[in-house]
C-alpha cells in the first residue's frame, strides 16, 4: 500500500496534551493503538489482526471516552459549557458509530477500507485531541484545586 | 631649709579657713607641687601643699617643703615614671592620670594631675583598690578560661567575617598546622571539603538569622598535610573582639565514622561479593529517577540471570563455585561505568543500572558489552575454563513511565522473555504493549462491575412468519445501560469479552435475563419463545449442559422449548464434535439451536451438516442487497434450498424494505426479521407492540399466504 509507506508514527506532542494527567496517559495508549493499526495497515491485509487492534481501540476508548465523560460533568464543564460539552459527547457517539461501521464493513478487508479507516482515525483523533479534549483540559486545569 | 620659699598659696590657705577646712576634709588626697631642681641640679618637685587624707593615704606626716624625692610613699611603680608625668602636665597644662601601687598599704590609686599655673601641679589620689581587685578577679578568672579552652581536647574555634580569629590548640593540632598563626586570619571554607561547603554556607545563614545553636553536623575538614578528617561540628552565635561570628566546637569523629561506615558496608552489600545489595539499589534507583529530570538522559534498569547456572555450580563444587561468583561479580562491575550499579538480588541474579546514556542504542550496546565481557571464558587455576553466558532483560525509564518498584518487575519480565528466546539474550521491555495489556484489564473489570451492577439489559426484535401473518419469536439482544456514555450496542463490548471468562458469565446472565422475562410474559399471558446468542466458547466450556438445566430449573414455569440458542460458526473446527454433543443434549430437554450469520464463513455446508441445529438464519449482509446484487440473491436463494433440503427453518434478517419482505416471499422464504418489521425493543414495549401487531395486506398476495392471527405466538 504506497500511501502508508510514509507513516510517521503519531507522537503525543505537546500541541497534543490537554495539561491533565489521567487524560493524557490514556490518550497515550490511544495514539499507540494507533500506530499499531498503522503499522498493521502498512502490511498485507490480515483480517484477523485487523480485528484484534480494532476491537482493542473500541475497548479502550470505552474506558477512555468514560473517563473523559465523567469529568465533562463532575468538573462543572458542562454547566459552564452545555453547548461545548454536548459537542464533546457528540464526537465521542459519531467516533464510535464510525468505527463500527468500518470495522463491519472491513470484516471482509480489502486495502481501501483499512486505509479508510486508518485515515478517518487519524485525523479524528488528533483533531479531537487537539481542539476537543484541550478545551476541557484547560477547563479541568483552571478549576480550584478539591473540586 | 635656706631654699624654702614661703608658697603662695600657703597664704591664701591660711587665710581663707573656709577653703582650708574644705580642702582638709576631702576624702581624696590632694597635693600641690611645684617643679624644682634638687641640690645637684637633678630634676624633681616640691610639696608646697598636702592635705590630710594624703597624708593618711601614704601613711607620712607634714610633706610640705619636702622635695619629691625625700619622699618616700613605697609605691611599686618607679619615681622617675612618676616625675616625668608630673613634669609634662606641669609645663604643657595637660592633664594626665596614671595608677600606683602602694605595696606597704596594698592600695591602688588612681592619680589624677593638672596644672592650676606653669610649672605648678596638683595631684589627686583616689583610692581605687577595690575596683582593682575585681578587675584582677575578671582577668584571672578570663584567663583560667582561657588556658582551659586552649587546653581543651576539643578542638573549639572562633570564627568572625567566615575566618578563623581564635583557634585552641586542639584545633591546630585538628589541621596539622605548625601553630595558630597558620589559621588565624585565613578562611574558615579553605579547610572545609568542597562538597561540604554549601551545607555549611547554609549553616550558617541559619545561625546567623536564627541567632540559635545548630545541631551538631558532619562535615570533612581539610588537613594542612591534605587529608581529610570526619568531623562532627556544632556552632553557637558568638560576638567577639567587635565582630559578629560564631563559636564553633569540632569533634573528630573518625573513628565513629569508620564504624559506621563498616556497618554501611555490610547493611548496604552483598557479603561475598561486595557489590551492592537490594537496600542499596532500590536506593540508587530511587535517586536515579530523580536525576533523571536533571540530567535527561535514560535509566537503563537491567535484570541479568545466569543461563544454567545450576548446573556449572554443581559442576564446580561449591568453593570454586564461590570463586567464580566474586570473579563474575568482578567482570560486571569492571564492565559498568563509575557511576552505574551492579547489585546482586539473588543467588545467580543480578541488577544493574546505567544512568550516562540518553539514546537507547548507546543503553542497549553498553548492557550488550556487559553480557560480552561476562561471557569471557574464566579461568582458575588450573582447572578447566569456565564458560557461562547471561540473559539480560532490559527496561528504560521515563520510556517505561512507572515507579522504582514496577521498573524492577519490568525488567524482571523482560528477563523472563529473554530467556524464553534463548540464552544469551537481551530483551527490551515493551512499555506501550504492557500499558495497553493494562488498560485492556482495566476495561474487562469495568464490564465486569457493570454485570454485577445490573447495568446490561435486553432488547427483543421480533420474527415474523410474514407468510402466514404471525409472530414466531423474538432475538434477544444485548444493551448495555452505560452510566456515563448511554446505552451502548452490542459491537462495542462482546468483542472485548468473547475471548475472556467473563463471556462464561455474561451469557449465562443472558440466558438467566430471558428465561425471566419469558416467566413474566407468561403470568401477563403472553407466550414467546426467545432465542439468545452463546459465545462460541460457551458451548465448548465443560458443564455447560449442567449450566443450562440448572438456570432452567430456576424457572420452572417456563417450557425449555421456549429457549432457543443462536450459534455462530467458529473456525475451529476440531471443535465441532463437542459442540454437536452438546446441542444433541440440549434437544433432548427441549432446547434447540439456531446457526446465525449463515453463509459468512468458509464451510457452512460443512456445519450444517455436521449440527442438528433446527434454524438458520441468512446473514443480513445478503439479505440487505439481494435487490440490487444478483449473486447476494442466489446465495439467498441456495441458503433456501439448503434449508428445504436439511429440514431447516430458514430466517432471514435485515429485512429493511416491504420490497426485502416481498422478494424474500418470492423466493419462498417466509420468516423474516428486520427493520422493516420491527426494531429490537425493551420486554416492556414489545407486549404493547405484539397487541398492535397486524400483517401488511400486501404479503398477503405472495403464494400460500394464510389468514393472520394477531397476538399469536408461534
Amino acid at each position: 500500500m504506497p500511501g502508508m509507506a510514509q507513516w510517521e508514527p503519531a507522537t503525543l506532542g505537546s500541541a497534543l496534551l490537554t495539561g491533565d494527567e489521567r487524560i493524557d496517559c490514556q490518550h497515550r495508549v490511544l495514539i499507540d493503538i494507533l500506530n499499531e493499526l498503522a503499522a498493521r495497515l502498512s502490511g498485507p491485509p490480515d483480517p484477523h489482526r485487523f480485528d484484534q487492534v480494532t476491537r482493542d481501540l473500541l475497548g479502550y476508548v470505552l474506558l477512555h471516552f468514560e473517563t473523559e465523560e465523567q469529568l465533562i460533568r463532575e468538573s462543572g464543564y458542562e454547566l459552564a459549557d452545555p453547548a461545548g460539552a454536548h459537542l464533546h459527547i457528540g464526537q465521542h457517539r459519531g467516533f464510535v458509530s464510525r468505527v463500527l461501521a468500518m470495522r463491519a464493513a472491513a470484516a471482509t478487508p480489502h486495502s481501501a477500507s483499512q486505509a479508510l479507516l486508518h485515515e478517518f482515525l487519524r485525523d479524528w483523533l488528533i483533531h479531537h485531541i487537539g481542539t476537543t479534549d484541550r478545551i476541557l483540559g484547560r477547563f479541568i486545569c483552571e478549576q480550584p484545586v478539591g473540586r | 631649709m635656706a631654699a624654702l620659699h614661703p608658697p603662695e598659696i600657703f597664704t591664701q590657705l591660711t587665710a581663707d579657713d573656709q577653703l582650708a577646712q574644705f580642702l582638709e576634709k576631702m576624702p581624696l588626697g590632694v597635693a600641690y607641687c611645684r617643679l624644682v631642681q634638687d641640690p645637684r641640679g637633678a630634676p624633681d618637685f616640691r610639696f608646697l601643699y598636702a592635705n590630710t587624707a594624703f597624708h593618711d593615704q601614704v601613711g607620712l606626716s607634714s610633706v610640705a617643703g619636702k622635695l619629691g624625692s625625700e619622699v618616700d610613699i613605697g609605691a611599686r611603680e618607679s619615681a622617675a615614671d612618676r616625675l616625668e608625668i608630673f613634669a609634662r602636665v606641669a609645663t604643657t597644662g595637660v592633664a594626665g592620670t596614671f595608677e600606683l601601687y602602694v605595696k606597704a598599704l596594698q592600695h591602688w590609686f588612681c592619680v589624677e594631675v593638672f596644672s592650676p599655673k606653669p610649672q605648678h601641679f596638683v595631684a589627686l589620689f583616689n583610692v581605687v583598690t577595690k575596683v582593682k581587685a575585681a578587675e584582677a578577679a575578671l582577668r584571672a578568672s578570663e584567663q583560667q578560661f582561657r588556658s582551659l579552652v586552649d587546653g581543651a581536647p576539643e578542638a573549639i574555634f572562633i570564627q568572625t567575617n567566615n575566618r578563623f580569629a581564635y583557634v585552641n590548640r586542639a584545633t591546630v593540632d585538628l589541621f596539622g598546622a605548625a601553630g595558630p598563626e597558620q589559621l588565624l586570619g585565613q578562611l574558615v571554607f579553605e579547610r572545609i571539603h568542597p562538597d561540604n561547603r554549601a551545607e555549611v554556607a547554609r549553616r550558617i545563614r541559619q545561625t546567623n538569622q536564627g541567632q540559635r545553636g545548630a545541631e551538631p553536623i558532619d562535615e570533612t575538614y581539610l588537613r594542612f598535610d591534605g587529608t581529610c578528617v570526619a568531623v562532627s561540628v556544632s556552632a553557637v552565635p558568638m560576638r567577639y573582639e567587635n565582630a559578629d561570628g560564631a563559636l564553633v566546637f569540632v569533634r573528630d569523629v573518625s573513628a565513629r565514622k569508620q564504624h559506621e561506615d563498616f556497618l554501611k558496608e555490610i547493611a548496604y552489600h552483598d557479603p561475598h561479593t561486595k557489590l551492592a545489595n537490594g537496600l542499596l539499589l532500590r536506593d540508587r534507583l530511587r535517586q536515579a529517577l530523580v536525576d533523571q529530570e536533571r540530567t535527561g538522559n535514560l535509566v537503563a534498569v537491567c535484570h541479568l540471570d545466569l543461563d544454567g547456572f545450576k548446573q556449572v555450580s554443581d559442576a564446580l563444587g561449591h568453593e570454586s563455585s564461590d570463586r567464580f561468583l566474586l570473579a563474575f561479580a568482578q567482570r560486571l562491575r569492571g564492565a559498568l561505568a563509575a557511576d552505574d550499579t551492579a547489585a546482586r538480588v539473588g543467588h545467580d541474579e543480578f541488577v544493574l543500572l546505567l544512568c550516562g546514556h540518553a539514546r537507547e542504542e548507546d543503553c542497549l550496546e553498553a548492557v550488550a558489552r556487559v553480557q560480552r565481557a561476562v561471557a569471557e571464558p574464566y579461568l582458575d587455576g588450573d582447572a578447566a575454563p569456565v564458560h557461562v553466558s547471561a540473559s539480560i532483560g532490559i527496561t528504560l525509564y521515563p520510556r517505561d513511565p512507572v515507579d522504582a518498584a514496577t521498573l524492577l518487575r519490568h525488567a524482571h519480565h523482560a528477563m523472563f522473555a529473554a530467556k524464553q528466546a534463548g540464552k544469551n539474550r537481551l530483551h527490551l521491555f515493551d512499555a506501550s504493549s504492557e500499558l495497553r495489556i493494562e488498560a485492556r484489564k482495566a476495561t474487562l473489570k469495568i464490564i465486569e462491575a457493570a454485570l454485577a451492577r445490573q447495568e446490561f439489559v435486553l432488547h427483543y426484535q421480533p420474527k415474523v412468519d410474514c407468510r402466514h401473518g404471525r409472530i414466531v419469536g423474538v432475538e434477544a439482544l444485548i444493551r448495555w445501560q452505560h452510566p456515563v456514555l448511554g446505552l451502548q450496542p452490542p459491537a462495542t463490548f462482546l468483542p472485548l469479552v468473547e475471548d475472556h471468562p467473563l463471556a462464561l458469565a455474561m451469557g449465562n446472565w443472558v440466558i438467566r435475563e430471558a428465561l425471566r422475562q419469558i416467566a413474566q410474559w407468561r403470568t401477563n399471558g403472553m407466550d414467546i419463545a426467545v432465542s439468545v446468542n452463546a459465545f462460541g466458547r460457551q458451548l465448548t466450556e465443560s458443564g455447560f449442559v449442567r449450566q443450562l438445566r440448572d438456570i432452567l430449573g430456576e424457572y420452572p414455569a417456563v417450557p425449555p422449548d421456549r429457549l432457543q440458542i443462536e450459534i455462530v460458526e467458529t473456525a475451529d473446527l476440531k471443535d465441532l464434535d463437542v459442540v454437536r454433543c452438546v446441542i444433541e443434549e440440549c434437544a433432548a430437554f427441549g432446547v434447540h439451536y439456531s446457526l446465525d450469520d449463515f453463509g459468512t464463513g468458509y464451510s457452512s455446508l460443512v456445519y450444517l451438516r455436521q449440527l442438528p441445529v433446527q434454524e438458520i438464519k441468512i446473514d443480513q449482509a445478503f439479505v440487505r442487497d439481494m435487490l440490487v446484487d444478483g449473486e447476494d440473491r442466489s446465495i439467498v436463494d441456495a441458503v433456501l434450498g439448503l434449508g428445504r433440503a436439511f429440514r431447516r427453518r430458514v430466517v432471514a434478517e435485515g429485512v429493511e424494505t416491504p420490497a426485502h419482505i416481498a422478494g424474500l416471499l418470492d423466493l419462498g422464504c417466509d420468516v423474516m426479521q428486520g427493520y422493516a418489521l420491527a426494531r429490537p425493543m425493551a420486554g416492556a414495549q414489545l407486549v404493547s407492540w405484539m397487541h398492535s401487531f397486524s400483517p401488511d395486506p400486501a404479503w398477503g398476495s405472495a403464494p400460500g399466504f394464510a389468514a393472520p392471527r394477531p397476538g399469536a405466538s408461534r
